[in-house]
């Protein structure tokens, strides 16, 4: 590891330590959120409101230097309303294009089971392409681009449940969960997370960050570590409770974020560990129960379990 | 609950059971009368596409009377029930007739076991590698059929398809094992005279023109030679047949008939033959020709066991050749016959009374030559005089029809000219007979291919210091026909394709099918008793009541078994895991009775190691780290390392 790599990984772990100064007790949770932005990969949050989604998904690009913007996703939320439109301007004789709050780093879509899927499948091709085409016009999106959206698992009622092509797109699905009785405690008893988190300092820049992400592609991956996950996808996909299994981007993104992992713990090489603890958050939102047609992270644990290392 | 044998079988099954019947059934329908195998293909019909309502609402006895309706069928056309085309035919069609009683597995599975024994008997009627293609295609059928039926249809069609191929694959390491070492009949039990194939060829019972011209159009093969060193020259290639010695004025015939009493003369106060120069030594795989007499290249030195040499130095065979016949011969170009029958030589001179008197009165003029001469005259005044070779001559009507044909035509083709020099020189004085065979040959890859159109007939000549000599005056005539064949001594369109010039892509193509043909009755249909003696002599086995034998028949099913099982299991193991891992497993041994779980990582076992035995805490952790870095980090160093840490940790317990 060279002296900057390794600074770069002070850098982070420093980040995390913010985050879980403000994130009390979800120290794991914070680890993958990590993992999963290294890995340049969206995240998923899916919890009941007032855990802290929005919260945490603001600190990481506080914390990370990137800039950050919110969307709060209703049913009337429109294509225009997130990506920009063009409006004619008397003085220049020309349409010009008025950017959407699309046009930053980290986007936090809120709620975005509350949208309509027109809008949903806006920010499809913004997450795959990094780019958004508005009236037959191409404009790249800034780098790094991140999607983190959150939704409530719980009131399905006037929510529009995203397609699996698009959750395939989310990496990572994540879980705050209610924090244990201690943490909660301490959140009681501390000063208000608003004046945390404005209180927050990016730890690296968005370049840093980027450097980063190169450092990582050089993390080794054994062959017999690719045995297992490749083990781990044909579990998946041969299991009859599931209406299909992982898909080779969900592998692919599998063997990012175990180096990703890997790279956190100032490791040189992948190990199963990295594996295993990515695999449920991967897998979770991908594999939907054939009978309900929901999904189940449990299931995808409980599988991961089920298969032998190599 | 019923037992699955007696599970009822559903219409569709049907229809697939009817239709791999058919399938195996085929090769026997074209076999019998036209009128019987149309019955019994409709009724196959009919039965296939009976419905399920329309089977119950049959009389109870109706498979009975179906039964006994065939059965009076086939009587009608055999004669019998029971023999080689009778047993067949019957069994054939009581197989029809018991798809109308088939309602249950059990009753399936009786009926397949008849079909897999239909596919194999189709071999009754020819073991050509087509036949024993279209077998092995029946016997899949078959197999898919009964996949598809006692699997209750729940395989794909392609994967039903894969293991009914691979079942067949599968049997065929016994297959040979039991073809090279199940004892052979000295002759097929089949081998029952069989009134339907007709003599094919040359005719043994007299030659007439026309008679070889006729077998110009007959492309097909007559019999194939390998010559174990080297070839002789294409000029020199004849293959001997029938001689003739009696002419009546219109046709040669052979001096003894063929009934018994005549065919034992046929062996006595035989010449002998004494070669000189190079001996060639070679083996004719004969077609069939329904015949006894076998074929020779001019002189035979050596004669094959089972067949002998008569004294017109024809070689015949004890038996009628009825199938493929191998056989091993040698022969030399030049030579002399000593102990020649005087009774023959005269009756070689023997000519009918007041035939052809233009030709006795030529050949007359040159009695008083000496005998090589008077061949020599006889063979240049045929130079001199316009004589032509072709295939369609004028017909010869007169009495004297030699005459007609040396003064009056002049146009003819081998036989014409072998009959008409043999009656030159007998009027001349000299002893002389038609001998009849085949000449030249179709080199084809390593071995020769001879063709009915190939047939020949030439002249013999009788020298008092040489004995018999062969004399062609066809050679006088068109040269070509010997040095080149056939194929290139006469106008193209008279000939059938595969002796003709051109199209030589397509012959080339069937050249190369026919050297597949030639290498299945070599090694399938050409391994005899003879054969597969030799072979197991080889392997040390003398007869088939040795132990010998039976150690290599059970030895080599045990050895085809045990490497199918050894291969099973082989599959069936895990892969073996690297080094790394093996070292791994023994450090988990070391801590027995605690293990790893197969989904358990490395760290996470660790962990619980160090749990539970805390005073080994600091080999645990050096190890896993030791076993990672190997394991996953590429680590060279660490392998030897990890080797040395697992054995220097102590057992958690000792024993």
């Amino acid at each position: 590891m060279t002296p900057q790599s390794r600074e770069m990984l002070q850098r982070l772990h420093q980040a995390e330590q913010q985050l879980n100064q403000i994130i009390l007790g979800k120290a794991a949770t914070m680890r993958l959120a990590l993992i999963g932005i290294l890995a340049r990969g969206h995240l998923l949050l899916e919890d009941v409101p007032g855990v802290g989604k929005t919260t945490m998904a603001h600190a990481l690009a506080t914390v990370l230097g990137l800039r950050f913007a919110r969307v709060q996703f209703t049913s009337d939320l429109l294509p225009a309303d997130l990506l920009g439109v063009s409006v004619y301007e008397r003085s220049m004789e020309a349409f010009r294009f008025h950017p959407g709050p699309i046009f930053t780093q980290v986007l936090l879509a809120d709620e975005i089971n509350r949208a309509t899927p027109k809008t949903q499948s806006a920010l499809l091709e913004a997450m795959a392409e990094q780019q958004v085409t508005i009236d037959g016009e191409t404009n790249a999106l800034p780098t790094p681009f991140f999607v983190i959206a959150t939704q409530n698992p719980q009131a399905q009622i006037g929510t529009f449940a995203l397609p699996e092509s698009q959750l395939d797109r989310f990496l990572l699905r994540l879980e705050l969960g209610y924090p244990d009785a201690k943490a909660e405690r301490a959140l009681l008893q501390g000063i208000s997370r608003q004046d945390v988190l404005s209180g927050l300092s990016p730890m690296l820049s968005a370049e840093q960050l980027q450097e980063a992400q190169q450092d990582i592609a050089q993390i080794k991956l054994a062959e017999p570590l690719l045995d297992y996950i490749q083990a781990l996808i044909s579990a998946t996909r041969e299991d009859q409770r599931f209406s299909c299994g992982l898909s080779t981007r969900a592998a692919l993104g599998l063997v990012q974020a175990c180096k990703a992992s890997a790279w956190l713990e100032a490791r040189s090489m992948v190990i199963p560990e990295d594996v295993q603890r990515i695999f449920p958050a991967l897998a979770g939102h991908r594999l939907i129960l054939r009978q309900s047609g929901r999904s189940d992270p449990h299931i995808a644990e409980q599988l991961m379990y089920s298969v032998a290392i190599p | 609950m019923t037992p699955s044998r007696l599970r009822l079988v559903s219409a569709s099954d049907l229809q697939w059971l009817g239709g791999a019947l058919a399938l195996s059934c085929f090769p026997h329908l074209l076999e019998q009368p036209l009128w019987l195998a149309l019955s019994l293909a409709a009724i196959l019909l009919v039965l296939t596409r009976l419905s399920a309502d329309q089977r119950a609402r049959l009389p109870r006895y109706s498979h009975l009377i179906l039964g006994a309706v065939v059965a009076v069928l086939v009587f009608q056309a055999y004669q019998t029930l029971v023999g080689r085309e009778g047993g067949v035919a019957i069994l054939m069609a009581l197989s029809i007739v018991k798809l109308l009683e088939t309602r249950t597995l059990r009753d399936v599975r009786g009926l397949l076991l008849l079909m897999f024994l239909l596919s194999g008997l189709a071999l009754l009627h020819g073991q050509a590698p087509w036949q024993a293609a279209y077998a092995l295609i029946s016997t899949l059928a078959v197999l898919y059929a009964a996949q598809r039926i006692e699997l209750g249809n729940t395989l794909p069609m392609g994967i039903n398809l894969k293991s009914s191929s691979r079942m067949i694959l599968e049997g065929i390491p016994i297959a040979i094992l039991l073809f090279v070492l199940f004892p052979r009949l000295p002759a097929p039990l089949w081998a029952i005279p069989d009134h339907s194939s007709a003599k094919t060829g040359l005719s043994g019972d007299q030659m007439t023109p026309g008679s070889i011209g006729n077998m110009i159009q007959d492309e097909s093969v007559a019999f194939r030679v390998s010559f174990k060193d080297k070839a002789p020259p294409q000029a020199n290639m004849y293959w001997r047949g029938p001689v003739f010695e009696d002419f009546d004025g219109i046709s040669w015939q052979p001096a003894y008939g063929q009934n018994r009493d005549q065919n034992a003369l046929r062996f006595q106060a035989v010449p002998k033959i004494i070669g000189e120069g190079e001996v060639y030594s070679y083996s004719i795989t004969l077609e069939p020709h329904q015949q006894s007499w076998l074929l020779a290249l001019d002189m035979p030195t050596h004669i094959p066991a089972n067949a002998n040499l008569s004294n017109r130095l024809q070689i015949v065979s004890n038996q009628v050749v009825s199938e493929k016949k191998r056989i091993e011969l040698s022969a030399q170009l030049s030579w002399r016959t000593v102990n020649d029958s005087p009774r023959q030589i005269e009756r070689s001179l023997i000519l009918p009374a007041d035939l052809n008197p233009k030709s006795r009165a030529l050949a007359l003029s040159w009695a008083h030559l000496p005998p090589r001469d008077r061949v020599a005259a006889g063979l240049n005044w045929l130079r001199n005089n316009d004589f032509s070779y072709t295939l369609s001559p004028p017909v010869l009507t007169s009495r004297h029809r030699i005459d007609e044909f040396l003064f009056t035509h002049r146009q003819g083709f081998c036989e014409h000219y072998a009959s008409a020099f043999a009656f030159m020189m007998r009027a001349a004085g000299l002893p002389a007979r038609v001998v009849t065979g085949y000449q030249g040959a179709q080199q084809n890859a390593d071995y020769w291919i001879v063709r009915q159109a190939d047939a020949h007939a030439w002249t013999e000549v009788w020298y008092a210091d040489q004995g018999w000599q062969r004399v062609d005056p066809t050679f006088v005539i068109s040269p070509s026909r010997i040095t080149a064949g056939i194929g290139l001594s006469i106008d193209s369109t008279e000939l059938p394709f595969m002796m003709r010039q051109d199209n030589a892509w397509l012959r080339n193509l069937r050249l190369k099918a026919d050297i597949l043909v030639h290498g299945w009755n070599q090694w399938v249909v050409g391994y005899d008793q003879k054969r597969q003696n030799e072979l197991l002599k080889k392997l040390g086995i003398d007869d088939f009541l040795s132990s010998a034998f039976l150690l290599w028949l059970i030895g080599g099913l045990l050895a085809i078994l045990g490497s199918f099982a050894a291969w099973l299991l082989y599959k069936s193991q895990p892969p073996r895991p690297d080094a790394a891992s093996r070292i791994f497993r023994r450090f988990i041994r070391k801590l027995a009775p605690m293990d790893k779980a197969a989904s358990e990582t490395a760290q996470a076992f660790a962990a619980r190691a160090q749990a539970q035995y805390p005073h080994l805490a600091k080999h645990i952790e050096a190890i896993t780290h030791l076993y990672l870095n190997a394991r996953y980090g590429n680590d060279p160093a660490a392998l030897p390392a990890l080797e040395q840490a697992v054995r220097q940790m102590p057992r958690a317990r000792q024993p």
